[in-house]
């Protein structure tokens, strides 16, 4: 007992001592506690320090990536429009199908069940959807997929229950689809579009930044179940692209284009144009493109030839010859000129056919019977330079200002270039080239009353809002005096009613008008360009002209480039002329003036003999009608 | 003043010092001041009532809150329908102008048995004497269904000669 309470003791002493001699200080275990805290409180300052003032933006911009979602709102391409309202190219919402390689679980599998959907082979879709490296991650699989489509491919994912979902890593993308409703209608003049919606030709291309929608974003707040409701929502609204309104017709310009498509093919021809206006504003009615393309096959065309293509047309040019001529030395369309049946020019000889005795001929006659020689020796009246003036300002030689990518502006030579039998070609539509367009607004002169009236192919750009902006025209100029345009209508009247232009005569209309059949310039096989000899020529036929003559409402030039055999323009073009004219008379409600059918002396019905439906023509009757 | 000593001493007893531990543990009594009893009462009925409004309060802005959210859901729902019938309204305007184009027309209207027009009649708006009244046809009719494209009057089939053009 006694050895245990000394035991107790000694214990107790040693505790003592080592209290006594190691003490613990509460104050440090204080300030070390401090310390700790002060660190933790100095961590939490530094980092709200950076939250709030160093880098706020930054987390912000973390956190709102992390719950916010942007969604891109499409902004359509703008339409294009005839003059009626009907859409020629417009742009409808599409989506495209696209692959992640790396996360399709068997490509072969995924393609044999898109195959049928997208209309792609299962071989081309099995090679997209195996990845070539582990960083092929992208594989377009089919653009412009309609809702139907996309409909079958999203119940593929029930049709399967093998355990693996075939449209893991497969993802539909909106994007737009530019359609043409009426196909390959006025294919030349509204152009097309690349994969990217960007205007490759034609007005598409032309009017690509006006027509070019800006697209918009869509901000949403995004949680795990989807979108929060009240949560943010930003939306930049796209904007549309602006609408171009035409001035073409689409009824005339079928038309046009079917009976270019008809009389191409069974006159064996390369190609063949049409252009028509309203001569008053030089709007363009029709632009026609009609090529024989590889297949062998007349089909209109891609490319704009009534722009880009350039002919010696020949004879209707005559009828700007004879114009300036009329408006320098007061010539009337009864004026006499004696024409020989052949002449020398610079050391060429120039015949008319058939032949002729030399003889006095009126110059409705001299036009009517498109008299080379006769032509010749009326624009030798005049100095050149003279000529060369007249003819610039009908227009020729100049882009026509409708800004088409690749016109042409033709060759109107200089005087100073003319040499030899230029004097005599040139007046007679041979050295000189020119467009359909360019033909056209020269022959609306005559139309206009003597005042050039610059082509029109756009009437406006409207913006979705409802701002048009109307095509600004320059100004008509004055080529040649009304007395001089109305002597010169007199003699193409004259052309149709009982000359080379009778086919293209219009039941019930008086139509003035030109023929023209030329040469072409061919490489024959010698290696060098010519006309080719006789019975191996190449031929350009072309018939122009208005209607009604006392009154213009519209004009038409057609083209038809190397028919078959030896050819005039009387046999190709201007029934051409004829059939399309014939239609748009009706369709534009033209009325009609009493002018005879082709080939018909007006039929009596009863009573008393009918006198040339001409005659009674307003305008005309005062010089007692014409083609007398 | 017996009479007012005995009525005293029922109504209020004298005190008298308690030397007792048991009467100093006793509480000691207090009159009741009845206008703070009042006071709290009030002041409890009005906690009360703040409490109450602030309940009605909070289920207020709980169902002002859900009426929002139902009413942005419904709004989210019009305005993904809207976006689906602009997608719709754009791909049956594609549609009408298919339909509307000039070849599939003239090719409905083949189907139906449709054929070109004629050549039409214009009758001349001269107005004879009454006794030998005419009237001028200056085209004949044709027949639609046999009307081809007019043969062409060719005047040249001549070879052109050197230069010549036509």
């Amino acid at each position: 007992m006694t050895s245990t309470r000394a035991t107790a003791r000694a214990a107790k002493r040693r505790t003592t001592f080592r209290r006594t001699t190691k003490p613990t200080d509460p104050r440090n275990r204080l300030i070390a506690l401090l310390v700790v805290f002060v660190i933790i409180g100095a961590g939490f300052v530094a980092v709200l320090v950076d939250l709030q003032t160093v880098r706020p933006d930054r987390y912000r911009s973390l956190g709102e990536d992390q719950r916010t979602r942007t969604r891109q709102i499409a902004g359509y391409r703008g339409a294009v429009t005839d003059r009626n309202g009907f859409v020629l190219a417009a742009s409808t919402p599409s989506h495209q199908i696209v692959a992640d390689p790396t996360m399709v679980a068997d490509g072969g599998v995924t393609a044999e069940l898109l195959a049928p959907i997208l209309g792609v082979d299962t071989a081309t879709l099995s090679e997209l959807l195996t990845p070539a490296s582990e960083n092929d991650r992208f594989s377009l699989l089919a653009r412009n997929v309609d809702d139907e489509a996309v409909s079958d491919i999203q119940q593929l994912e029930s049709a399967t229950d093998d355990g693996l979902d075939p449209l893991v890593g497969i993802f539909v993308l909106p994007e737009e689809d530019r359609v043409y409703p009426a196909g390959e209608l006025a294919n030349a003049v509204v152009g097309r579009v690349d994969p990217d919606e960007q205007g490759i030709f034609g007005v598409e291309a032309q009017y690509n930044e006006v027509m070019t929608g800006s697209p918009g974003t869509e901000q949403f707040e995004r949680g795990r179940f989807g979108s929060i409701s009240v949560g943010d929502w930003k939306v930049d609204p796209a904007t549309a692209g602006h609408d171009v309104v035409l001035t073409l017709d689409n009824r005339l310009q079928f038309i046009a284009e079917q009976t270019l498509i008809e009389h191409c093919t069974t006159s064996g021809a390369d190609g063949a144009t049409a252009v028509m206006s309203e001569p008053g504003t030089g709007e363009l009615l029709v632009v026609a493109s009609v090529v024989r393309n590889d297949e062998g096959d007349c089909a209109v065309a891609g490319y704009n030839t009534a722009l880009l293509d350039t002919y010696e047309l020949g004879s209707v040019m005559k009828p700007l010859v004879v114009a300036a001529a009329t408006e320098e030395l007061g010539f009337t369309a009864d004026t006499t000129i004696e024409v020989p049946n052949r002449i020398t020019v610079g050391g060429k000889g120039f015949a008319d056919h058939p032949s002729h005795p030399a003889a006095p001929f009126p110059i409705s006659e001299i036009l009517a019977s498109s008299m080379n020689v006769g032509t010749i020796l009326i624009s030798q009246r005049i100095p050149a330079e003279t000529l060369h003036g007249y003819l610039d300002r009908f227009g020729l030689g100049h882009q026509t200002g409708l800004g088409v990518d690749g016109e042409s502006s033709g060759v109107l030579r200089h005087p100073d270039d003319w040499w030899g039998a230029d004097y005599g070609s040139i007046p007679i539509g041979q050295g000189v080239t020119m467009n359909a367009t360019q033909l056209l607004a020269a022959y609306n002169v005559l139309a206009n009353g003597g005042r050039f009236v610059p082509p029109v192919l756009v009437r406006s750009v409207e913006a979705t809002d409802g701002e048009i902006q109307s095509t600004v025209v320059p100004d008509p100029t004055v080529v040649v005096s009304p007395r001089t345009a109305d002597e010169l209508t007199r003699s193409l009247v004259a052309v149709v009613a009982e000359g080379t232009g009778r086919t293209a005569a219009v039941s019930g209309y008086a139509v003035a008008g030109k023929t023209g059949t030329a040469w072409k310039v061919f490489d024959d096989g010698s290696g060098q360009l010519g006309y080719g000899s006789p019975g191996n020529r190449r031929y350009v036929v072309t018939f122009v002209g208005y209607l009604p003559a006392e009154d213009p409402k519209l004009s038409l030039a057609v083209v038809v480039d190397e028919p078959d055999g030896e050819v005039t323009a009387s046999a190709i073009a201007a029934p051409i002329f004829s059939e399309i004219a014939g239609y748009a008379v009706r369709v534009l409600a033209i009325p009609p003036n009493g002018s005879p059918a082709p080939g018909s002396e007006g039929e009596r019905v009863r009573g008393t003999p009918a006198g040339p439906a001409l005659a009674r023509a307003p305008g005309l009757a005062a010089d007692g009608g014409v083609g007398q | 003043m017996t009479a007012a000593l005995a009525y005293r001493s029922q109504t209020a007893p004298v005190r008298r010092r308690s030397t007792s531990p048991k009467a100093a543990s006793r509480p000691r009594l207090r009159v009741l001041d009845q206008a703070a009893v009042r006071r709290r009462a009030r002041r409890r009925n009005a906690v009360l009532l703040a409490f109450i409004v602030l309940l009605a309060a909070l289920f207020l802005v709980a169902f002002v809150h859900a009426r929002l959210v139902e009413s942005q859901q419904e709004l989210d729902l019009m305005r993904t329908r809207i976006s689906e019938l602009q997608v719709d309204k754009a791909q049956l305007e594609r549609a009408v102008d298919e339909a509307s184009s000039p070849a599939l027309i003239v090719e409905r209207a083949s189907a139906l048995g449709m054929v070109r027009a004629a050549e039409p009649v214009y009758l001349a708006s001269v107005v004879p004497p009454a006794a030998e009244s005419t009237i001028d046809v200056v085209a004949a009719p044709l027949d639609a269904t046999q009307q081809e494209t007019a043969q062409p009057d060719v005047l040249g089939s001549r070879a052109l000669g050197e230069n010549e053009t036509g």
